[in-house]
């Protein structure tokens, strides 16, 4: 039951994400590199869901379980949310103080 | 001394002639009272109406939040000569009338910020039940971040001294509504005296904004992080 739901789930977020990314792309919002890159990312974890033997043709059958990969796999998330949290939160404190200058500079032209 | 008084507002077109208009123009111990708007980012005509009613208008080209609105005022109000800055909301929730507690407050030497407190009133029952609740749980989280009990953390009503003005970036980081409990936060660190003064709670059915316990819980989140990274 949890596979099938694990299966429903990475199949529903691969066609969200490849759907998205190829829209943003055509809409000019996406580097054709970034498109490529996320939908070869979501069609490969969409693949490894339906069929978890690949994993097991990949690495072998003894160097490591789907635990492992699981694991290394959440660091990485983790590493990748903190980068985008402090990128996102310096982005917001530049916009802030861009805001705020284009306000005072029309307050002095006046 | 020089007093400027900063509304930040977002599509308070409705109201923000009739607050204008009320903020007195004369109160003791200040040369001069002028009102500062920052419209933040309003798709309505709040800065026209604004300038209408007499007001320097600043106008942000998106949207930052009030703590973001403020800082822009007490930039502006600084960059201006003024001395003193008081900030109220553009909503109709404060009586006006109620600057001149805050400035006595300010001229009596109770501190460097002088909060403005809905909870010191007679009239706090005109608060509903929830935003009540929100509130006195943001008092909670204010005061475990700060180490100092104020009675209204949330209060946009204020009053910032010299002191408070000549370390405004340092003060306010934050320009969504947690700047409230921020600044107290900040002005505990840096050695500035809070005081509180009662003011009108005034609640009318339409008001769109304010503090219930999901804000509250967004507003913890946020503190969290600012007091992790700092």
């Amino acid at each position: 039951m949890i596979l099938l739901l694990t299966k429903i789930l990475a199949i529903t977020f691969a066609l969200l994400v490849v759907s998205k990314s190829i829209l943003s792309y055509r809409q000019g919002k996406e580097s054709f590199i970034l498109t490529v890159f996320w939908s070869i990312t979501w069609v490969a974890i969409a693949l490894l869901a339906l069929y978890p033997s690949l994993l097991t043709a990949l690495i072998g059958p003894n160097r490591a379980g789907v635990g492992t990969v699981l694991g290394v796999g959440l660091i990485f998330l983790y590493f990748v949310l903190y980068r985008v949290y402090v990128k996102a939160d310096r982005v917001e404190r530049e916009l802030q103080s861009l805001i705020q200058k284009l306000a005072l500079r029309d307050l002095d032209e006046k | 001394m020089k007093l400027a008084v900063v509304i930040p507002a977002y599509n308070e077109a409705k109201t923000i002639g009739d607050v204008i208009k009320r903020v007195p123009r004369q109160i003791n111990g200040f040369s001069q009272v002028q009102v500062f708007v920052v419209s933040d980012n309003s798709s309505d005509q709040t800065a026209v109406r604004a300038k209408e009613a007499g007001a320097k208008v600043l106008v942000h080209k998106l949207n930052l939040g009030a703590g973001g609105a403020t800082q822009t005022g007490l930039y502006a109000a600084k960059r201006l000569g003024f001395d003193v800055v008081a900030s109220l909301d553009g909503d109709g929730q404060h009586d006006p009338e109620d600057l001149r507690r805050l400035a006595l407050a300010f001229q009596q030497g109770k501190g460097d910020l002088i909060i403005g407190s809905r909870f010191l009133s007679l009239t706090i029952d005109q608060m509903p039940l929830i935003k009540n609740f929100g509130n006195r749980l943001m008092n909670l989280i204010t005061r475990f971040f700060s180490r100092t009990k104020v009675t209204d953390s949330q209060s946009g009503f204020r009053l910032f001294g010299p002191k408070v003005l000549a370390r405004v970036s340092q003060l306010i980081t934050t320009p969504g509504y947690e700047f409230c409990s921020e600044t107290i936060i900040n002005c505990r660190r840096l050695g500035l005296t809070i005081a509180e003064v009662p003011i009108s709670t005034i609640y009318f059915a339409d008001r769109r904004t304010g503090t219930d316990a999901l804000h509250g819980f967004n507003i913890l989140l946020r503190l969290t992080y600012k007091s992790l990274t700092r």
